[in-house]
């Protein structure tokens, strides 16, 4: 009878006890990185930041987020097929544009 | 001559009685031997498990839109399962490590068999945070985990870099 007694409270002990080590845990291993990239639209807007401080004092403008720096513009010759359809204005002027962080 | 009889007798009744008693005693002996007794001691003790599919795949950023909110990408590409026998549990997760300044690494567990927290921010959550409560005994089986990494549009080139998830099913 005591035996049966104390065997029981033993399992009961381990019982409670060991509860707390079956909480059993699984573990999951996540990688992550911001790869920065600059859209079309981005570009665009830090253009037009880039050439309104031209023509307006430094501060009035918020910082790019990046360098743009807008080269001598230089005349590019157009296709060559839609020179005849076109007005003199086929030789267009083009910017150098470059983006750099 | 009487009381001789008479001395005769009680020694025969003597005599009986003494085997009676000693096939009594076999024959107790002889059925004890026949049938062997055990005690058993029955139990069932709390048990809880929970495993993963794998690790999510790689959550890169690399759309940028001008003057956005965060930008996010998303993974539900793995699956947790749990079997439990007690009542009333739950799902808790942490992170091992705060995610970097500008950046949030979100958690959603799906369940049928208890109530989904919904999408929580681990980005901070070093000390375990629920995910899925009321989750009651029996068997669930590969339930969608989806994780969204979030950055918010000034957070400058993060190398590749790795947290690690713990789910844990207690009380």
């Amino acid at each position: 009878m005591l035996r049966a007694l104390a065997i029981t409270l033993a399992s009961l002990l381990i019982a409670a006890t060991g509860f707390a080590q079956d909480r059993v845990s699984a573990t999951q291993q996540v990688s992550f990185a911001v790869v920065k990239t600059y859209s079309p639209s981005m570009i665009q807007k830090a253009i037009e930041t880039k050439q309104n401080r031209t023509k307006t004092p430094l501060n009035s403008s918020p910082a790019p987020r990046f360098k743009v720096t807008l080269e001598t513009e230089v005349e590019q010759h157009r296709d060559i097929a839609h020179v005849s359809t076109q007005r003199p204005s086929a030789f267009q002027k083009a910017t150098i544009i470059t983006v750099t962080d | 001559m009487q009381t001789a009889i008479r001395y005769l007798r009680q020694i025969e009744m003597k005599r009986s009685l003494t085997i009676a008693v000693f096939i009594l005693v076999s024959s107790v002996t002889l059925k004890a031997q026949a049938t062997a007794t055990q005690s058993l001691l029955l139990e069932v003790k709390p048990v809880s498990k929970i495993a993963v599919s794998g690790n999510p795949g790689p959550l890169v950023i690399n759309d940028a839109v001008a003057g956005g909110d965060l930008v996010s990408v998303s993974d539900n590409s793995t699956t947790y399962s749990l079997m439990t026998n007690l009542q009333s549990m739950k799902i808790v997760a942490s992170i091992n490590a705060p995610m970097p300044a500008g950046t949030r690494l979100m958690i959603n567990l799906a369940s049928s068999r208890g109530v989904s927290a919904g999408t929580v921010d681990l980005s901070h959550a070093v000390a375990p945070v629920d995910v899925v409560r009321g989750v009651n005994k029996g068997v669930e089986q590969n339930q969608p985990v989806t994780y969204i990494f979030a950055a918010n549009p000034d957070v400058q080139h993060i190398p590749s870099d790795s947290r690690t998830i713990t789910l844990t099913i207690s009380e």
